[in-house]
């Protein structure tokens, strides 16, 4: 990990370092100084995301007159890069950079991943039939806009993902249907994934 | 801040009090707790920005799923916009200074007054300046046929089932309507002065697309008008509202 970060910074394109949920913390050699603000940053930015519950977001940044800061946030971490703000037009080199760090972190997620089920299109199928009994006509139109809301790939369905997908898919069919009944629905849904 | 209604591309937007962080304004249909990252957000962002020596704030931008939050400051106030994630933050938070940003009229500057005074002043003319906004000029919309007529037909189901003093509540359903069954127009429309209007000319290929949504949008509203005031009555309302469209 502090390989890629080194070099990162080696190459100009700002200081870059990695937080994790519970607290860890990696930083190229000239951010060691500010290690400690960087946990408490990711901290901050873990909190923050924690208080607002539903909402998974995944990239955050940070704008100022003399410095960005941007983040790319997974469950389990965040990734971060801190650039002069003059530094705008090489976004794409530290965008790169970025993707860099998490392609290090792959092998693992990979493997996590290889652990959990994974789930095939034809699940969505299934799912969509419980939802016509509920919504009907409408029941296209909402499965597809959630789909896309969510950004569910369908040939990349892990249980999170599925998970995530029927919460939404719920809490939109209650607005049709009513909340008691979108609860309904979404536990009938929930049902299928065991 | 209703200019923000009427700038395409904006799907949603809340607006928060810059000191004390209360939500002052949430509107749109978003399913998203658009005030609470708006001000929980704005917040940390200051904490984080004189931690890291970031430097005054420019914006904040957040994406989740198929949008992008971006909150920066005006005049004491922070302003979420949500639009498509695609989107550049820059260029919408520029659309929206352009639309907001207002010259002072000569007669509301007093240079001579004393600090404490002015101090007040500013205030007073800031406040002045946000109520006295223009709206922006209405950029020509052009609707076929079609989708004029499922628009009027959209806003006259409104006007009649929200009658006798119901029309916000109204509003209100054909809002979560649209945040859940319309998604792919949201960026070209908006409520503008209680109605559903077209923030732009929505391109021809998709008009199919775009008329079928419009219409997916009517059942729900008249799927809702059942619940709400039973069949017969329901049925009366929508009848009244062909008759007033054969009158057109």
């Amino acid at each position: 990990m502090d390989e890629i970060l080194n070099k990162i910074e080696e190459r100009g394109l700002g200081l870059p370092f990695v937080v994790r949920k519970d607290g860890d913390t990696f930083t190229s050699k000239m951010g060691e100084v500010e290690k400690a603000k960087f946990s408490q940053t990711g901290t901050i930015i873990f909190e923050t995301i924690g208080a607002v519950g539903s909402v998974k977001i995944d990239t955050l940044e940070i704008n100022g007159k003399n410095q960005i800061l941007f983040c790319d946030i997974a469950d389990e971490d965040l990734v971060g890069i801190i650039y002069a703000t003059s530094q705008s037009p090489i976004l794409e080199n530290i965008l790169n950079a970025l993707k860099d760090i998490r392609a290090r972190q792959r092998p693992q997620v990979v493997e996590e991943k290889k652990t959990r089920a994974k789930f095939t299109p034809e699940f969505l199928e299934e799912l969509k039939s419980t939802v016509r009994e509920y919504l009907g006509d409408f029941t296209e139109r909402v499965f597809q806009n959630q789909l896309k809301a969510q950004r569910i790939k369908v040939d990349e369905l892990y249980e999170d993902e599925v998970r995530r997908f029927i919460f939404a898919l719920g809490k939109a069919a209650g607005m049709i249907i009513g909340p008691t009944k979108g609860k309904d629905l979404t536990n009938k849904l929930l049902a299928k994934l065991k | 801040m209703e200019i923000l209604d009427r700038i395409p591309g904006i799907l949603n937007y809340a607006v928060v009090n810059a000191e004390d962080g209360s939500i002052e304004k949430v509107k749109g249909s978003t399913p998203s707790p658009l005030g609470d990252l708006t001000a929980f957000f704005s917040s940390a962002a200051e904490v984080i920005k004189n931690a890291l020596n970031l430097g005054e704030l420019n914006f904040v931008s957040l994406c989740y799923g198929a949008n992008r939050l971006v909150i920066f400051l005006h005049n004491g106030k922070y302003i979420g916009i949500e639009v498509e994630r695609e989107q550049s933050p820059q260029e919408f938070i520029r659309r929206v200074l352009e639309h907001l940003t207002v010259p002072v009229s000569p007669k509301e500057e007093k240079p001579e007054a004393v600090v404490e005074e002015k101090i007040v002043e500013e205030k007073v003319v800031e406040e002045k300046k946000v109520e006295e906004v223009k709206p922006p000029p209405m950029v020509e919309v052009h609707l076929s046929r079609n989708i004029s007529s499922k628009l009027v037909q959209i806003n006259l189901l409104i006007d009649e089932f929200g009658s006798g003093g119901k029309k916000a509540h109204w509003l209100e359903i054909l809002n979560q309507g649209l945040g859940i069954i319309a998604t792919d127009i949201l960026p070209m429309v908006g409520i503008i002065g209680e109605r559903l209007e077209f923030k732009q000319t929505p391109p021809k290929e998709k008009e199919d697309e775009i008329v079928q949504i419009l219409r997916t949008v009517i059942d729900f509203l008249v799927k809702k008008a059942v619940e709400e005031m039973g069949s017969s009555q329901a049925r009366l309302k929508v009848q009244a509202v062909i008759e007033k469209m054969k009158q057109l």
